[in-house]
Protein backbone atom coordinates (compact mmCIF):
# COMPACT_ATOMS: atom_id res chain seq x y z
CA UNK A 1 0.00 0.00 0.00
CA UNK A 2 1.32 3.41 -1.01
CA UNK A 3 1.34 6.18 1.59
CA UNK A 4 1.98 9.81 0.91
CA UNK A 5 4.51 11.26 3.35
CA UNK A 6 3.34 14.06 5.61
CA UNK A 7 5.49 16.79 4.04
CA UNK A 8 3.94 16.12 0.62
CA UNK A 9 0.47 16.15 2.18
CA UNK A 10 1.23 19.58 3.68
CA UNK A 11 2.31 20.94 0.30
CA UNK A 12 -0.89 19.75 -1.30
CA UNK A 13 -3.06 21.01 1.55
CA UNK A 14 -1.41 24.43 1.21
CA UNK A 15 -2.55 24.44 -2.41
CA UNK A 16 -6.10 23.73 -1.22
CA UNK A 17 -6.11 20.07 -2.17
CA UNK A 18 -9.05 18.59 -0.32
CA UNK A 19 -8.06 15.00 -1.15
CA UNK A 20 -4.75 15.52 0.63
CA UNK A 21 -6.65 16.87 3.62
CA UNK A 22 -8.91 13.80 3.55
CA UNK A 23 -5.85 11.52 3.49
CA UNK A 24 -4.47 13.35 6.50
CA UNK A 25 -7.81 12.98 8.27
CA UNK A 26 -8.08 9.24 7.69
CA UNK A 27 -4.46 8.73 8.69
CA UNK A 28 -4.56 10.63 11.97
CA UNK A 29 -8.18 10.54 13.13
CA UNK A 30 -8.00 7.26 15.07
CA UNK A 31 -4.70 7.93 16.90
CA UNK A 32 -5.85 11.47 17.73
CA UNK A 33 -9.20 10.21 19.01
CA UNK A 34 -7.41 7.62 21.18
CA UNK A 35 -5.03 10.28 22.44
CA UNK A 36 -7.91 12.65 23.19
CA UNK A 37 -9.90 9.94 25.00
CA UNK A 38 -6.87 9.04 27.13
CA UNK A 39 -6.45 12.72 27.90
CA UNK A 40 -9.99 13.71 28.84
CA UNK A 41 -11.99 10.51 29.39
CA UNK A 42 -14.90 11.91 27.41
CA UNK A 43 -15.74 10.64 23.94
CA UNK A 44 -17.84 13.70 23.03
CA UNK A 45 -15.08 16.16 23.99
CA UNK A 46 -12.52 13.97 22.24
CA UNK A 47 -14.54 13.85 19.00
CA UNK A 48 -15.21 17.61 19.02
CA UNK A 49 -11.58 18.47 19.80
CA UNK A 50 -10.17 16.25 17.06
CA UNK A 51 -12.61 17.68 14.51
CA UNK A 52 -11.73 21.23 15.51
CA UNK A 53 -8.01 20.47 15.19
CA UNK A 54 -8.50 19.32 11.60
CA UNK A 55 -10.65 22.38 10.84
CA UNK A 56 -7.89 24.58 12.24
CA UNK A 57 -5.33 22.89 9.97
CA UNK A 58 -7.54 23.41 6.91
CA UNK A 59 -8.34 27.03 7.73
CA UNK A 60 -4.69 27.88 8.38
CA UNK A 61 -3.43 25.77 5.51
CA UNK A 62 -1.88 28.85 3.83
CA UNK A 63 0.36 29.37 6.85
CA UNK A 64 1.53 25.78 7.02
CA UNK A 65 5.21 25.21 6.48
CA UNK A 66 6.39 22.14 4.62
CA UNK A 67 8.91 21.65 7.44
CA UNK A 68 6.09 21.50 9.97
CA UNK A 69 5.56 18.15 11.58
CA UNK A 70 1.88 17.92 10.87
CA UNK A 71 1.42 14.94 13.19
CA UNK A 72 2.97 16.81 16.09
CA UNK A 73 0.89 19.88 15.22
CA UNK A 74 -2.32 17.86 15.23
CA UNK A 75 -1.58 16.28 18.60
CA UNK A 76 -0.77 19.74 20.05
CA UNK A 77 -3.92 21.30 18.58
CA UNK A 78 -6.05 18.45 19.95
CA UNK A 79 -4.55 18.79 23.39
CA UNK A 80 -5.15 22.56 23.39
CA UNK A 81 -8.70 22.13 22.16
CA UNK A 82 -9.40 19.68 24.99
CA UNK A 83 -7.97 22.04 27.59
CA UNK A 84 -10.08 24.91 26.22
CA UNK A 85 -13.21 22.77 26.18
CA UNK A 86 -12.64 21.51 29.73
CA UNK A 87 -12.03 25.06 30.94
CA UNK A 88 -15.33 26.15 29.39
CA UNK A 89 -17.17 23.24 31.03
CA UNK A 90 -15.58 23.97 34.40
CA UNK A 91 -16.53 27.66 34.20
CA UNK A 92 -20.09 26.75 33.23
CA UNK A 93 -20.39 24.23 36.06
CA UNK A 94 -18.98 26.77 38.49
CA UNK A 95 -21.69 29.28 37.56
CA UNK A 96 -24.37 26.58 37.69
CA UNK A 97 -23.14 25.80 41.18
CA UNK A 98 -22.91 22.14 40.34
CA UNK A 99 -20.25 19.63 41.23
CA UNK A 100 -17.70 19.52 38.43
CA UNK A 101 -17.31 16.03 37.00
CA UNK A 102 -13.85 14.65 37.39
CA UNK A 103 -12.09 15.05 34.10
CA UNK A 104 -8.46 14.27 33.72
CA UNK A 105 -6.85 17.61 33.06
CA UNK A 106 -3.28 18.58 33.22
CA UNK A 107 -2.51 21.92 31.64
CA UNK A 108 1.19 21.38 31.87
CA UNK A 109 1.14 17.94 30.21
CA UNK A 110 2.67 18.19 26.76
CA UNK A 111 1.62 15.72 24.11
CA UNK A 112 4.91 13.91 24.57
CA UNK A 113 6.08 11.03 22.40
CA UNK A 114 5.04 8.61 25.12
CA UNK A 115 1.34 9.58 24.89
CA UNK A 116 1.43 9.93 21.13
CA UNK A 117 2.99 6.53 20.58
CA UNK A 118 0.61 4.96 23.07
CA UNK A 119 -2.33 6.38 21.11
CA UNK A 120 -0.89 5.28 17.77
CA UNK A 121 -0.26 1.75 19.06
CA UNK A 122 -3.73 1.50 20.55
CA UNK A 123 -5.27 2.56 17.27
CA UNK A 124 -3.11 -0.06 15.53
CA UNK A 125 -4.35 -2.74 17.92
CA UNK A 126 -7.89 -1.53 17.45
CA UNK A 127 -7.92 -2.40 13.74
CA UNK A 128 -6.89 -6.04 14.35
CA UNK A 129 -9.43 -8.83 13.71
CA UNK A 130 -11.20 -9.87 16.88
CA UNK A 131 -9.49 -13.27 17.22
CA UNK A 132 -6.01 -11.98 16.43
CA UNK A 133 -6.49 -9.11 18.84
CA UNK A 134 -7.51 -11.41 21.69
CA UNK A 135 -4.55 -13.75 21.11
CA UNK A 136 -2.18 -10.78 20.85
CA UNK A 137 -3.58 -9.40 24.14
CA UNK A 138 -3.17 -12.77 25.92
CA UNK A 139 0.38 -13.03 24.67
CA UNK A 140 1.45 -9.47 25.39
CA UNK A 141 -0.68 -8.22 28.22
CA UNK A 142 -1.27 -11.50 30.13
CA UNK A 143 2.17 -12.84 29.24
CA UNK A 144 0.89 -16.31 28.24
CA UNK A 145 2.92 -18.62 26.03
CA UNK A 146 1.64 -19.98 22.73
CA UNK A 147 0.88 -23.32 24.37
CA UNK A 148 -0.98 -21.70 27.26
CA UNK A 149 -3.04 -19.56 24.90
CA UNK A 150 -3.91 -22.66 22.83
CA UNK A 151 -5.01 -24.49 25.95
CA UNK A 152 -6.96 -21.51 27.27
CA UNK A 153 -8.80 -20.90 24.01
CA UNK A 154 -9.04 -24.61 23.20
CA UNK A 155 -7.37 -24.19 19.83
CA UNK A 156 -4.21 -25.59 18.28
CA UNK A 157 -0.81 -23.98 18.84
CA UNK A 158 -0.55 -23.61 15.07
CA UNK A 159 -3.69 -21.40 15.03
CA UNK A 160 -2.26 -19.27 17.83
CA UNK A 161 0.99 -18.81 15.91
CA UNK A 162 -0.89 -17.95 12.71
CA UNK A 163 -3.08 -15.41 14.47
CA UNK A 164 -0.05 -13.79 16.10
CA UNK A 165 1.62 -13.55 12.68
CA UNK A 166 -1.51 -11.89 11.28
CA UNK A 167 -1.59 -9.48 14.22
CA UNK A 168 2.05 -8.46 13.79
CA UNK A 169 1.74 -8.07 10.03
CA UNK A 170 -1.38 -5.95 10.26
CA UNK A 171 0.20 -3.80 12.93
CA UNK A 172 3.33 -3.31 10.85
CA UNK A 173 1.24 -2.26 7.85
CA UNK A 174 -0.80 0.12 9.98
CA UNK A 175 2.26 1.60 11.68
CA UNK A 176 4.26 2.04 8.47
CA UNK A 177 2.93 5.58 7.71
CA UNK A 178 3.82 6.60 11.28
CA UNK A 179 7.41 5.43 10.81
CA UNK A 180 8.84 8.93 11.27
CA UNK A 181 7.06 9.44 14.51
CA UNK A 182 7.64 5.96 15.92
CA UNK A 183 11.31 5.80 14.92
CA UNK A 184 11.54 2.06 14.38
CA UNK B 1 9.36 -27.42 7.89
CA UNK B 2 11.31 -24.72 6.14
CA UNK B 3 8.09 -22.66 5.83
CA UNK B 4 7.39 -22.94 9.55
CA UNK B 5 10.97 -21.91 10.33
CA UNK B 6 10.59 -18.90 8.04
CA UNK B 7 7.30 -17.93 9.69
CA UNK B 8 8.84 -18.13 13.15
CA UNK B 9 11.82 -16.09 11.91
CA UNK B 10 9.49 -13.52 10.47
CA UNK B 11 7.47 -13.51 13.72
CA UNK B 12 10.62 -13.03 15.71
CA UNK B 13 11.66 -10.14 13.47
CA UNK B 14 8.26 -8.39 13.80
CA UNK B 15 8.07 -9.05 17.51
CA UNK B 16 11.53 -7.65 18.01
CA UNK B 17 10.69 -4.34 16.35
CA UNK B 18 7.55 -3.89 18.40
CA UNK B 19 9.21 -4.82 21.66
CA UNK B 20 12.05 -2.45 20.93
CA UNK B 21 9.59 0.31 20.13
CA UNK B 22 7.80 -0.29 23.41
CA UNK B 23 11.02 -0.35 25.35
CA UNK B 24 12.48 2.76 23.75
CA UNK B 25 9.35 4.71 24.68
CA UNK B 26 9.09 3.30 28.20
CA UNK B 27 5.80 1.70 27.28
CA UNK B 28 4.43 -1.53 28.71
CA UNK B 29 1.82 -3.68 27.02
CA UNK B 30 -0.13 -3.59 30.28
CA UNK B 31 -0.53 0.18 29.78
CA UNK B 32 -2.21 -0.24 26.42
CA UNK B 33 -5.96 -0.14 26.16
CA UNK B 34 -7.14 -3.12 24.14
CA UNK B 35 -10.79 -2.07 24.27
CA UNK B 36 -12.23 -1.06 20.92
CA UNK B 37 -12.84 2.68 20.68
CA UNK B 38 -16.36 3.89 20.04
CA UNK B 39 -15.46 6.43 17.39
CA UNK B 40 -17.22 6.58 14.05
CA UNK B 41 -14.66 7.91 11.61
CA UNK B 42 -17.11 8.26 8.72
CA UNK B 43 -19.60 10.20 10.82
CA UNK B 44 -16.79 12.50 11.97
CA UNK B 45 -15.65 12.90 8.38
CA UNK B 46 -19.15 13.97 7.33
CA UNK B 47 -19.44 16.37 10.28
CA UNK B 48 -16.10 17.99 9.56
CA UNK B 49 -17.00 18.50 5.89
CA UNK B 50 -20.30 20.04 6.92
CA UNK B 51 -18.51 22.46 9.27
CA UNK B 52 -15.94 23.38 6.63
CA UNK B 53 -18.60 24.00 4.00
CA UNK B 54 -20.78 26.21 6.20
CA UNK B 55 -17.93 28.36 7.45
CA UNK B 56 -16.16 28.72 4.15
CA UNK B 57 -19.07 29.08 1.76
CA UNK B 58 -19.71 32.77 2.43
CA UNK B 59 -16.02 33.73 2.34
CA UNK B 60 -15.46 31.62 -0.77
CA UNK B 61 -18.41 33.27 -2.50
CA UNK B 62 -17.14 36.68 -1.50
CA UNK B 63 -13.63 35.89 -2.64
CA UNK B 64 -14.96 34.71 -5.98
CA UNK B 65 -17.12 37.80 -6.41
CA UNK B 66 -14.73 40.50 -5.23
CA UNK B 67 -12.33 40.50 -8.19
CA UNK B 68 -15.23 40.83 -10.61
CA UNK B 69 -16.86 43.74 -8.81
CA UNK B 70 -16.08 47.14 -10.27
CA UNK B 71 -16.42 49.67 -7.50
CA UNK B 72 -15.44 52.75 -9.49
CA UNK B 73 -18.87 53.59 -10.95
CA UNK B 74 -20.45 53.15 -7.50
CA UNK B 75 -17.96 55.27 -5.57
CA UNK B 76 -18.99 58.69 -6.89
CA UNK B 77 -22.75 58.30 -6.30
CA UNK B 78 -22.01 56.70 -2.91
CA UNK B 79 -19.91 59.68 -1.82
CA UNK B 80 -22.57 62.08 -3.10
CA UNK B 81 -25.35 60.27 -1.19
CA UNK B 82 -23.32 60.16 2.04
CA UNK B 83 -22.27 63.82 1.84
CA UNK B 84 -25.80 65.00 0.95
CA UNK B 85 -27.24 63.04 3.90
CA UNK B 86 -24.69 64.57 6.29
CA UNK B 87 -25.41 68.05 4.90
CA UNK B 88 -29.17 67.58 5.22
CA UNK B 89 -28.86 66.43 8.83
CA UNK B 90 -26.63 69.42 9.60
CA UNK B 91 -29.12 71.85 8.02
CA UNK B 92 -32.07 70.30 9.89
CA UNK B 93 -30.17 70.47 13.18
CA UNK B 94 -29.06 74.07 12.53
CA UNK B 95 -32.57 75.17 11.62
CA UNK B 96 -34.07 73.56 14.69
CA UNK B 97 -31.59 75.52 16.84
CA UNK B 98 -31.98 78.86 15.11
CA UNK B 99 -35.74 78.69 14.37
CA UNK B 100 -37.67 81.16 16.56
CA UNK B 101 -39.72 79.32 19.16
CA UNK B 102 -43.46 79.49 18.52
CA UNK B 103 -45.61 79.82 21.60
CA UNK B 104 -49.21 79.02 22.42
CA UNK B 105 -50.66 81.60 24.80
CA UNK B 106 -53.61 80.94 27.08
CA UNK B 107 -55.32 83.50 29.32
CA UNK B 108 -57.91 82.30 31.78
CA UNK B 109 -60.98 84.53 32.22
CA UNK B 110 -61.96 85.80 35.64
CA UNK B 111 -63.93 83.19 37.58
CA UNK B 112 -62.78 80.39 35.25
CA UNK B 113 -60.28 77.58 35.72
CA UNK B 114 -58.43 75.74 32.99
CA UNK B 115 -56.68 72.39 32.99
CA UNK B 116 -53.90 72.23 30.42
CA UNK B 117 -52.46 68.83 29.44
CA UNK B 118 -49.09 69.79 27.95
CA UNK B 119 -48.26 66.11 27.45
CA UNK B 120 -48.91 62.80 29.19
CA UNK B 121 -46.47 63.61 31.98
CA UNK B 122 -47.13 67.31 32.39
CA UNK B 123 -50.40 68.99 33.41
CA UNK B 124 -50.95 72.61 34.44
CA UNK B 125 -54.05 73.65 36.43
CA UNK B 126 -54.59 77.38 35.87
CA UNK B 127 -56.57 79.57 38.23
CA UNK B 128 -58.64 82.50 37.03
CA UNK B 129 -56.80 85.50 35.56
CA UNK B 130 -53.66 83.51 34.79
CA UNK B 131 -51.65 83.70 31.58
CA UNK B 132 -49.34 81.02 30.26
CA UNK B 133 -47.11 80.96 27.17
CA UNK B 134 -45.98 77.45 26.20
CA UNK B 135 -43.62 76.57 23.30
CA UNK B 136 -45.47 74.61 20.58
CA UNK B 137 -42.77 71.92 20.81
CA UNK B 138 -41.28 71.32 24.21
CA UNK B 139 -37.55 70.73 23.82
CA UNK B 140 -34.57 70.83 26.08
CA UNK B 141 -34.01 74.35 27.42
CA UNK B 142 -37.46 75.52 26.30
CA UNK B 143 -39.09 77.99 28.68
CA UNK B 144 -42.70 78.39 29.75
CA UNK B 145 -43.73 81.95 30.61
CA UNK B 146 -46.32 82.24 33.36
CA UNK B 147 -48.21 84.90 35.36
CA UNK B 148 -51.05 84.32 37.83
CA UNK B 149 -51.77 81.27 39.94
CA UNK B 150 -51.29 77.69 38.82
CA UNK B 151 -50.60 74.20 40.04
CA UNK B 152 -47.92 72.40 38.01
CA UNK B 153 -47.98 68.61 37.98
CA UNK B 154 -44.93 67.26 36.16
CA UNK B 155 -43.48 63.77 35.97
CA UNK B 156 -41.12 64.15 33.01
CA UNK B 157 -37.76 62.77 31.98
CA UNK B 158 -36.69 66.09 30.43
CA UNK B 159 -36.28 69.22 32.53
CA UNK B 160 -38.77 72.03 32.02
CA UNK B 161 -38.21 75.66 32.99
CA UNK B 162 -41.05 77.93 34.00
CA UNK B 163 -40.29 81.65 34.08
CA UNK B 164 -42.44 83.82 36.27
CA UNK B 165 -41.66 87.40 37.30
CA UNK B 166 -38.16 86.83 35.95
CA UNK B 167 -37.57 83.86 38.28
CA UNK B 168 -36.77 80.48 36.73
CA UNK B 169 -38.28 77.29 38.19
CA UNK B 170 -36.62 74.18 36.72
CA UNK B 171 -37.68 70.60 37.44
CA UNK B 172 -38.56 67.20 36.05
CA UNK B 173 -40.68 65.41 38.61
CA UNK B 174 -42.46 67.78 40.96
CA UNK B 175 -45.86 69.11 42.02
CA UNK B 176 -45.89 72.79 42.94
CA UNK B 177 -47.83 76.02 42.80
CA UNK B 178 -46.75 79.45 41.64
CA UNK B 179 -48.72 82.50 42.62
CA UNK B 180 -47.93 86.01 41.38
CA UNK B 181 -51.35 87.48 42.22
CA UNK B 182 -50.16 89.37 45.30
CA UNK B 183 -48.64 92.63 44.01
CA UNK B 184 -44.87 92.83 44.41
CA UNK B 185 -44.61 89.21 45.50
CA UNK B 186 -44.18 85.74 44.06
CA UNK B 187 -44.99 82.68 46.13
CA UNK B 188 -44.11 79.10 45.22
CA UNK B 189 -45.17 76.08 47.27
CA UNK B 190 -43.59 72.72 46.62
CA UNK B 191 -46.02 69.93 47.39
CA UNK B 192 -43.86 67.04 46.16
CA UNK B 193 -40.51 66.37 44.41
CA UNK B 194 -37.87 69.04 43.99
CA UNK B 195 -37.27 72.11 41.82
CA UNK B 196 -34.50 74.61 41.29
CA UNK B 197 -35.25 78.25 41.74
CA UNK B 198 -32.93 80.72 40.06
CA UNK B 199 -32.86 84.44 39.55
CA UNK B 200 -30.87 85.12 36.32
CA UNK B 201 -29.99 88.60 37.62
CA UNK B 202 -27.95 87.00 40.39
CA UNK B 203 -24.86 84.77 40.20
CA UNK B 204 -25.53 81.03 39.58
CA UNK B 205 -24.30 80.24 43.10
CA UNK B 206 -27.50 81.82 44.45
CA UNK B 207 -29.56 79.05 42.86
CA UNK B 208 -31.91 77.43 45.40
CA UNK B 209 -33.08 73.85 45.58
CA UNK B 210 -36.62 73.62 46.92
CA UNK B 211 -37.64 70.42 48.69
CA UNK B 212 -41.04 68.93 49.48
CA UNK B 213 -43.03 71.21 51.83
CA UNK B 214 -40.96 74.35 51.09
CA UNK B 215 -42.52 77.74 50.50
CA UNK B 216 -40.46 80.30 48.59
CA UNK B 217 -41.40 83.97 48.59
CA UNK B 218 -39.68 86.29 46.16
CA UNK B 219 -39.65 90.00 46.71
CA UNK B 220 -38.62 91.75 43.45
CA UNK B 221 -38.01 95.08 45.15
CA UNK B 222 -35.45 93.60 47.51
CA UNK B 223 -34.40 90.99 44.91
CA UNK B 224 -34.57 88.44 47.69
CA UNK B 225 -36.02 84.94 48.03
CA UNK B 226 -37.16 83.72 51.45
CA UNK B 227 -37.60 79.97 51.94
CA UNK B 228 -39.62 78.52 54.84
CA UNK B 229 -41.71 75.47 55.63
CA UNK B 230 -45.31 75.79 54.45
CA UNK B 231 -47.72 75.11 57.35
CA UNK B 232 -50.94 76.30 55.75
CA UNK B 233 -52.27 73.74 53.31
CA UNK B 234 -55.07 76.00 52.08
CA UNK B 235 -52.88 77.47 49.35
CA UNK B 236 -54.29 74.71 47.11
CA UNK B 237 -57.92 75.31 48.04
CA UNK B 238 -58.72 76.93 44.68
CA UNK B 239 -57.62 73.66 43.06
CA UNK B 240 -58.89 71.07 45.55
CA UNK B 241 -62.10 72.96 46.47
CA UNK B 242 -61.53 72.36 50.18
CA UNK B 243 -60.73 74.86 52.92
CA UNK B 244 -59.56 73.10 56.04
CA UNK B 245 -58.83 74.54 59.49
CA UNK B 246 -57.57 72.76 62.55
CA UNK B 247 -57.62 74.74 65.80
CA UNK B 248 -56.91 77.87 63.77
CA UNK B 249 -57.52 81.38 65.23
CA UNK B 250 -60.48 83.13 63.60
CA UNK B 251 -58.35 86.01 62.31
CA UNK B 252 -56.22 83.49 60.39
CA UNK B 253 -59.33 81.74 59.06
CA UNK B 254 -60.74 85.08 57.85
CA UNK B 255 -57.37 85.86 56.23
CA UNK B 256 -57.48 82.60 54.21
CA UNK B 257 -61.11 83.17 53.23
CA UNK B 258 -60.30 86.75 52.22
CA UNK B 259 -57.39 85.53 50.08
CA UNK B 260 -59.42 82.74 48.55
CA UNK B 261 -62.37 84.92 47.53
CA UNK B 262 -60.21 88.02 46.96
CA UNK B 263 -62.56 90.07 49.17
CA UNK B 264 -61.17 92.29 51.96
CA UNK B 265 -62.36 91.06 55.37
CA UNK B 266 -61.71 92.22 58.92
CA UNK B 267 -62.46 90.96 62.46
CA UNK B 268 -63.29 93.94 64.65
CA UNK B 269 -63.99 91.97 67.82
CA UNK B 270 -60.47 91.41 69.18
CA UNK B 271 -61.64 88.81 71.73
CA UNK B 272 -63.35 86.88 68.98
CA UNK B 273 -60.39 87.08 66.62
CA UNK B 274 -58.20 84.83 68.81
CA UNK B 275 -60.84 82.15 69.26
CA UNK B 276 -59.90 78.88 67.59
CA UNK B 277 -61.89 77.04 64.99
CA UNK B 278 -61.73 73.52 63.43
CA UNK B 279 -63.71 73.12 60.27
CA UNK B 280 -63.62 71.81 56.74
CA UNK B 281 -65.51 73.67 54.02
CA UNK B 282 -66.11 71.75 50.83
CA UNK B 283 -68.89 74.05 49.61
CA UNK B 284 -66.78 77.07 48.74
CA UNK B 285 -69.51 79.72 48.69
CA UNK B 286 -68.70 82.82 50.74
CA UNK B 287 -72.27 83.20 52.05
CA UNK B 288 -72.32 79.58 53.18
CA UNK B 289 -69.00 79.90 55.04
CA UNK B 290 -69.94 83.23 56.69
CA UNK B 291 -73.29 81.75 57.83
CA UNK B 292 -71.42 78.85 59.45
CA UNK B 293 -69.03 81.25 61.26
CA UNK B 294 -71.92 83.46 62.37
CA UNK B 295 -73.75 80.43 63.79
CA UNK B 296 -70.68 79.09 65.55
CA UNK B 297 -69.61 82.37 67.24
CA UNK B 298 -73.00 84.07 67.45
CA UNK B 299 -71.48 87.23 65.92
CA UNK B 300 -72.67 89.94 63.56
CA UNK B 301 -71.35 90.21 60.01
CA UNK B 302 -71.79 93.31 57.94
CA UNK B 303 -70.37 94.94 54.82
CA UNK B 304 -69.49 98.59 54.32
CA UNK B 305 -69.14 98.47 50.54
CA UNK B 306 -65.38 98.00 50.52
CA UNK B 307 -64.93 95.09 52.98
CA UNK B 308 -66.75 92.52 55.16
CA UNK B 309 -66.61 93.20 58.89
CA UNK B 310 -67.08 90.65 61.67
CA UNK B 311 -68.25 92.21 64.94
Amino acid sequence: MQHTPDHILIQKIRQGNKLAFDSLFFKYYKPLYRFACNFCNSSSIAEESVQNSFIKIWKNSKNLNSDDEIGKLLFTYTRNEIIDEIRKINTRKKYENAVTPEILTNDKAEPTDHYKIKAILESAIDQLPKKAKEIFRLAKQEGLSVKEIAQYLNISTKTVENQLTIAYKKMRVYLEPFKDQLKF
Amino acid sequence: MRNLRNTLKQNKKDQFDLDQLMESNNLLFSELNFKADDSDILKSYQQINKKLNTTNRFIQNLRTLLPYLNFKPILKPAYTVILTTILLFAIIEYRSFTKPVRYAEITVDQGEKVTLHVNEQFTVYLNSGSTIKIPMHLKRNSEIQFEGEAYFNMNQDKKVTIVSNGIQFTGKKANFTINTNTPGQLVANLEDGEINLYNPDLPPSTQLNLQKGDKATYNPTANFVAVEQQTNKNYLAWHTGVLKFDQTPLYSVIEDISKHFNIPMQVENKKLSTQKISAQYTNLEIDYILDKIQLQFNCQISADGSKIIIH
